[in-house]
């Protein structure tokens, strides 16, 4: 079944996407957190955040939070009775703001 | 007159195994539609390309057929509009019956589960029973829906769950939870309130981008939910 | 009903939650983030306050939004009860988790 998307199924599909995501997230977080026991261990996870490789990870994380963040107060909004034909600015908002964000934040991470 | 190709999704349960695409050239004037393109191949070149038509003024909601991977009414989408090829296809998530007719009994369904019907108990008037215009005001987009069946059909969660009630169920149920005239409105949020109800809306607009009357159908469920919220919280 | 309204409380909550959580993270400077100065700023009970809300509206938030998309597309009833449990079970048993992690 091909149909035709657009920005409101497209924000939908993103939404679904990164909920997912975020939420195996806590197992990792919760995961790592759970080994900071002592000074040891929390140097040692500073020398981890140190790696490229985590640190794109983390950039990625971000842009998760960002977009399903975003898109949630998108859709929020919307419920309170922002009529629909402002959904799609809603939704260039959202991305402009994530942009802006993703900028302002991804900066310290690197 | 220009040359289209209509690429049609044909589909005959007694005779085909699946469905297939077949090609059909047809000649139409810029202000004709899309509509009457289909009828001139049933006319001059293959008498058994089947689908519904009744007005064919964009009132009784039978023509909804996918039209380039979009629901619309062929009665309402005009030939200038239209690419050289253009891909028609039954209404999606609903059972074909043969080649763009579908069987709208799922659909008619979600509707009855609602009572899409006035329910008061107060012994009527001798005259109408009268609204003020307010009152009306908040009916009149809500009552415009011809119950085509582009919305539910359009819509990605009733894809993956045929229980939920879908949009144009929930936009009746708005008619007549907001109607100042019905007297059954914890009823009928009983109706819309569980898990294949209301909170299923995730606000795609879906619905919106192609009901053919358009009505706003997602903002009125998103009044339905703060509607339902507020009873809820208030008992 | 209050699943919808929850989530999107508990969403509010996360979205500000996450703003202050960076800000520390990344953006108070390094001596903020020193051992010693995240196990002094973590045994204070306004942060185990913090962090509990934050850990329940997270767990909240996700879990829920995968019942949600369980009960769209899961149609057996027999396999949505199964994963309902198992989303339950998975979502308390990473609470305590959390908590303990906390205190």
């Amino acid at each position: 079944m091909r149909y035709r998307w657009h920005t409101g199924s497209i924000a939908w599909l993103i939404h679904r996407i990164t909920g997912v995501l975020l939420t195996l997230y806590i197992f990792l977080h919760l995961y790592v957190l759970s080994h900071l026991k002592d000074l040891d261990s929390y140097r040692k996870m500073l020398q981890l955040m140190e790696s490229p490789l985590v640190k794109l990870s983390e950039l990625g994380l971000l842009a998760l939070v960002l977009a399903h963040g975003l898109n949630g107060i998108r859709v929020t909004l919307l419920e309170l009775g922002i009529p629909s034909r402002k959904q799609k600015t809603l939704f260039w908002y959202a991305v402009a703001t994530g942009i802006l964000l993703f900028v302002i934040g991804g900066i310290p991470l690197i | 007159m220009k040359r289209y190709i209509f690429r049609i999704k044909r589909f005959n349960p007694e005779t085909d195994q699946a469905p297939y695409w077949q090609d059909f050239e047809v000649k139409l004037e810029p202000m004709e539609r899309l509509l009457d393109g289909l009828l001139r191949i049933k006319e001059e070149q293959d008498g058994s390309l089947t689908f519904r038509r009744s007005c064919a003024h964009g009132i009784c909601g039978s023509c909804a057929m996918k039209i380039n991977g979009r629901n619309r009414l062929a009665c309402q989408t005009l030939a200038k509009d239209l690419p050289d090829r253009v891909e028609i296809e039954p209404l999606q998530a609903y059972p074909v019956i043969k080649d763009l007719v579908v069987d709208m009994e799922p659909f008619f369904s979600k509707n009855e589960e609602v009572m899409p019907y006035l329910i008061n108990n107060n012994p009527p008037p001798e005259r109408e029973r009268l609204q003020s215009p307010d009152e009306q005001k908040r009916l009149v987009e809500s009552i415009t829906c011809i119950m085509c069946g582009s919305c539910t059909s359009a819509c990605p969660v009733y894809w993956a769950d045929r229980q939920y009630l879908g949009p144009s169920a929930l936009l009746k149920a708005y008619r007549f939870i907001f109607d100042s005239r019905d007297q059954a409105t914890q009823e009928r949020l009983k109706r819309i309130i569980h898990s294949h109800g209301l909170w299923r809306c995730h606000s795609i607009f879906n619905c919106v981008e192609v009901c053919p009357k358009e009505i706003d159908i997602t903002s009125h469920i998103a009044a339905l939910k703060r509607f339902a919220l507020r009873k809820g919280l208030k008992g | 009903m209050f699943k919808w309204f929850l989530q999107r409380i508990t969403g509010l909550i996360l979205f500000a939650g996450l703003l202050v959580h960076f800000y520390i993270m990344h953006y108070s400077g390094a001596d903020k983030i020193t051992y010693e100065a995240v196990m002094t700023r973590l045994s204070s009970p306004w942060w185990k306050g913090f962090d509990i809300v934050f850990l329940a509206s997270v767990i909240y938030h996700g879990f829920n939004g995968l019942w949600g998309i369980s009960t769209e597309y899961i149609e057996k009833e027999g396999y949505l009860k199964t994963v309902e449990t198992l989303l339950l079970v998975l979502s308390v048993v990473l609470f305590i988790k959390g908590v303990t992690i906390i205190l």
